[in-house]
């Protein structure tokens, strides 16, 4: 039922990305529930990918918490260890007993993934979480594709990818790593996000 | 005679300054932990030269550096969904020697699930450490590419890729705030 953000993790981080997800839709807004998490709100005042998509997640029939965590942080890889964040780019945890679904996604490193065809192509902030929300919006959805989730995943994340300019993925190849891509990063827009995050990380305005 | 990959030094650098956030400015700190490796074998050796994993045991103050996948555990209800890239690699010439360098920040963020809240972080000052244990994947043979694998199958296959070898060596982190 809610798109939230965590503050125990980067919320500047995460709010700048969701924002530059919408395009600066100024329309984006941000409410308190805790000292855990904010939640979003949003009715988009313009269509795109990545504005239909923060809008279906907050009205959709789960509830997705977003984390964003610099370099070197270890996550839980599902297998009783952990793996550091900058070399997966993000992950997506099944709902909890709560029905929580948990976005986690590595805020400060290059990577790169491929296109068909094989060219080496830049996989930006903003694209691993768009990439990352569409395991969550497909988990709170109820049509998961567990046998391949990153075909699902990609196919929706080069939807954002088209609409932002950035060249497609290769929906059938979820390699990639660390390092630079194609040089193409997601365009700016400007305008003010709500609240600006907290703890001193969020930003005043921005060009995201 | 010896063909297999030797780990000849590993060397913690003083501490520095990550670049500044684009968001706050903040710059955390960060050490490079250099690995000195030789190839004693007339053939060359392809090594993996990133971290895969990392662990910190507080009480020998041993900090674990992974350029290895270990066979996974089974995969949990919860596991998350994740890609896991094929490990980068790096040639080694016949008797030659190679540095690898990894950057391992100061304080260790290790994120854990919470029933019905956001994920938690809990933070470890790696600063304590006293030694640094290292443990490097290689072989003759190259590891490919894997895109079409899941992580636990692709971390079971990079297991039993080539051999592993540990050295370990003891640091003074620098620490100074």
């Amino acid at each position: 039922m809610s798109l939230f953000i965590s503050r125990l993790a980067n919320d500047g981080a995460a709010l700048s990305d969701v924002f530059s997800i919408t395009r600066c839709d100024a329309n984006l807004g941000q409410n308190p529930v805790n000292s855990q998490v904010d939640r979003i709100a949003y009715t988009k005042t313009s269509s795109g990918a990545g504005q239909d998509r923060i809008e279906a997640l907050v009205g959709a029939a789960g509830d997705v918490v977003v984390s964003a965590f610099p370099a070197g942080s270890q996550i839980p890889d599902g297998s009783g260890g952990t793996v550091p964040i900058e070399l997966v780019g993000g992950a997506t945890f099944p709902p909890d007993s709560a029905g929580l679904i948990q976005v986690a996604y590595c805020f400060n490193n290059q990577m790169f993934a491929f296109a068909p065809g094989g060219a080496q192509i830049s996989l930006p902030r903003q694209v691993i979480l768009f990439h990352e929300l569409a395991h969550a919006f497909h988990r709170a959805i109820g049509d998961f594709n567990s046998a391949d989730p990153e075909f699902q995943a990609i196919t929706d994340e080069n939807t954002f990818r088209a609409q932002v300019g950035l060249a497609a993925r290769d929906p059938t190849n979820h390699n990639g790593g660390q390092g630079a891509g194609n040089g193409q990063q997601v365009p700016s827009c400007t305008g003010m996000p709500p609240g600006g995050g907290t703890g001193g990380t969020g930003p005043s305005c921005c060009n995201c | 005679m010896a063909t297999g990959l030797r780990i000849d030094d590993i060397a913690l650098s003083p501490r520095r300054r990550g670049l500044p956030s684009p968001l706050d400015g903040r710059r955390d700190i960060w050490f490079d932990v250099t690995i000195s490796v030789h190839n004693p074998g007339a053939k060359p050796l392809h090594v993996v030269s990133e971290l895969r994993g990392l662990a910190y045991d507080a009480a020998s103050k041993v900090l674990t550096l992974r350029l290895a996948e270990a066979a996974p555990g089974p995969t949990a209800r919860d596991a998350p969904t994740y890609t896991l890239p094929t490990p980068a690699t790096i040639t080694v010439a016949p008797r030659g020697t190679a540095k690898i360098t990894l950057p391992i920040p100061a304080i260790l963020r290790e994120v854990r699930q919470v029933e019905g809240a956001p994920l938690a972080v809990d933070e470890t000052d790696l600063r304590a450490m006293r030694r640094i244990r290292c443990e490097v994947a290689s072989s003759e043979k190259p590891i490919g590419a894997q895109e079409r694998t899941a992580p636990h199958l692709m971390r079971s296959r990079v297991a039993r890729w080539g051999i592993t070898v540990t050295g370990e060596a003891a640091v003074t982190p620098d620490t100074r705030r």
